[in-house]
């Protein structure tokens, strides 16, 4: 089976025994909970989009591992026009739920784990590439969900691994066994892992020869023994427990993260990617991270579109939408959003062949567009905000507005343009405080500031690669200093 | 006529490109349509974009006459 449908999808899923909890109590189906739901349909249109022919040529590729036609969540980019289309799918698949659609950091670390076991067993003669590719096949095989982790909770953060005060604030081996490894810790924020069929652990930061047992990376099944998830709260998550489809604001799709808890769980011989070579945990980071801040040139740029059309259509509905000032505000929304996106093009565009065949991005304009990440949906969101109009945070509920006695008052005075319904015009304004500041902000404002690393640790990537010395040169010849 | 369609992957496209096969469909009831696979020349390769960049990939796909659209009104 190489594609599944959306249906299988979900049904896959519940098949599973994850250990989830959420509000202190274990969640007995997930998969059902009006919380989580949304999530799981997020991941499903992943499925979805990929049966359909009018978007297979972005959602499917052809596997260099089996020849097959393969879901592109689970593909190992043979070249720089497969990073442009992962780009335009991430972008697709963001116009189509107004949400994180969970995938990608399976995707992102597929290809960083591709290369780098690649390089860990030239060096070492190790056999971490076949078993990743074994592992790569697998998932393609039966085009599963897989979940990159890489934050760990990382305690004191002037610390190393081993030199916090608690051990397993780094997840680490803490048993090396003939037929495998035992390891114990936490990966943070985890999206999608609730969604996911199988986890990737990758080491979070570069690593000394003291962190041996912290440098480390391995896939297990999500319901792997000893796996427990603890949910994270999101803006308004209750919401969706009033049953009101308008109020939510987008009552199909959603995101999700958790905190993932490794109680000494148990990992075969063949699912270890590295384990103890310390000087490739900076590589397998770096390159992970590349490829997520490509990423967010896509998905990002997705759930801008939705938000940029929900502000002209709260324009249109609030009967402004001629004005000067109205117009060239979107106009700025647009222009700030499609500056993500050439970023993101240009990092694929500009990607290279790494030593085992896979293609990577480039680093520097990878960083440069996610840098841009951490600012651009802010001021976007400022803008939709600023259009839509302080009703965005003060009308009333849909049960006002169904009310027999309150609901012609709330009809009378939040009509606005000739022939709007003030039920239209409410769930466009829901779904734009959904956006800015509900349960999807998670992932379109503070993700896009901290999600595959915060504002800071891209500018130390950009110094790197910022080539100065070049650029120092350059001026002196123009000015004909001589030193 | 035999005519195979293929479409770019849809991430930005500036009009509906599923309606504008169901037009030409319309219009050419006498042609049949089906989705482009590799291994088949048919009579006409529909290569049906979102946009100026026509990305669509077209490897192994042909067709003895080539009609590439990117916008609504052709």
């Amino acid at each position: 089976m190489a594609l599944m449908t959306g249906e299988q999808y979900i049904e896959s899923i519940r098949k599973m025994h994850m250990q989830v909890y959420m509000f202190g109590k274990k969640v007995e189906n997930p998969v059902d909970d009006p919380i989580l739901r949304p999530s799981l349909n997020s991941v499903r249109m992943t499925y979805d989009l990929a049966q359909k022919p009018e978007y297979q040529d972005l959602m499917t590729a052809t596997s260099n591992l089996t020849g097959q036609q393969v879901n592109r969540f689970t593909h190992i980019h043979q070249s720089a026009q497969d990073l442009v289309k992962k780009v335009k799918m991430q972008r697709l698949l963001g116009q189509q739920t107004a949400a994180c659609f969970q995938r990608c950091v399976g995707m992102d670390a597929f290809n960083a784990v591709y290369s780098t076991t690649y390089e860990i067993d030239q060096k070492y003669g190790t056999s971490y590439h076949e078993n990743f590719k074994k592992f790569a096949a697998y998932v393609q095989e039966h085009d599963l969900t897989v979940d990159g982790a890489m934050t760990d909770p990382k305690g004191d953060r002037s610390k190393a691994p081993h030199e916090q005060e608690d051990p397993d604030l780094f997840l680490r081996v803490v048993e090396r066994r003939p037929d495998g490894i035992v390891v114990r810790g936490a990966k943070a924020h985890q999206t999608g892992a609730l969604n996911s069929h199988e986890i990737i652990i990758m080491p979070t930061i570069s690593m000394g020869p003291e962190d041996k047992d912290y440098a480390v990376s391995f896939a297990v099944p999500m319901d792997a023994e000893g796996i427990f998830m603890i949910i994270g709260r999101q803006s308004c998550d209750t919401r969706k427990l009033e049953g009101s489809e308008l109020d939510v604001g987008n009552a199909e799709f959603g995101g999700v993260e958790a905190l993932v808890v490794f109680d000494d769980v148990f990992v075969p011989n063949d699912r270890i990617f590295m384990c103890g070579e310390t000087e490739f945990a900076g590589m397998l980071v770096e390159r992970f991270a590349g490829y997520h801040r490509q990423s967010y040139g896509g998905c990002k740029v997705g759930v801008g579109d939705v938000l940029i059309g929900a502000a002209a259509v709260a324009a249109d509905y609030n009967g402004c939408a001629k004005a000067s000032h109205i117009k060239d505000k979107l106009i700025e929304m647009t222009h700030l959003n499609e500056t993500l996106y050439c970023c993101g093009i240009a990092c694929s565009a500009e990607g290279h062949a790494t030593a085992s065949g896979n293609y990577i991005i480039d680093l520097l304009l990878a960083n440069v567009c996610k840098q841009n990440v951490t600012r651009f949906p802010y001021e976007i969101a400022r803008l939709a905000e600023d259009i839509a109009g302080g009703v965005v945070v003060t009308a009333p509920a849909e049960a006002d507005l169904k009310d027999p006695k309150l609901g012609p008052y709330v009809e009378k005075y939040f009509k606005a343009a000739p022939g709007v319904s003030v039920e239209n015009r409410f769930r466009i304004l829901r779904l734009i405080e959904n956006l800015t500041l509900g349960t999807a902000a998670v992932g379109y404002r503070t993700e896009s500031l901290h999600g595959a690393g915060s504002p800071q640790a891209q500018r130390i990537m950009i110094a790197r690669q910022g080539n100065l010395p070049m650029k120092k040169e350059l001026a002196k010849k123009i000015a004909h200093v001589k030193e | 006529m035999r005519i195979g369609v293929k479409y770019c992957g849809g991430c930005n496209p500036r009009y509906d490109r599923v309606a504008l096969v169901e037009r030409i469909q319309r219009e050419q009831p006498e042609d049949t349509f089906e989705r482009a696979v590799p291994g088949v020349c048919y009579d006409q390769l529909l290569v049906v974009c979102g946009c100026s960049a026509q990305c669509a990939d077209l490897t192994g796909l042909t067709g003895r006459e080539i009609r590439s659209l990117w916008q609504d009104h052709p």
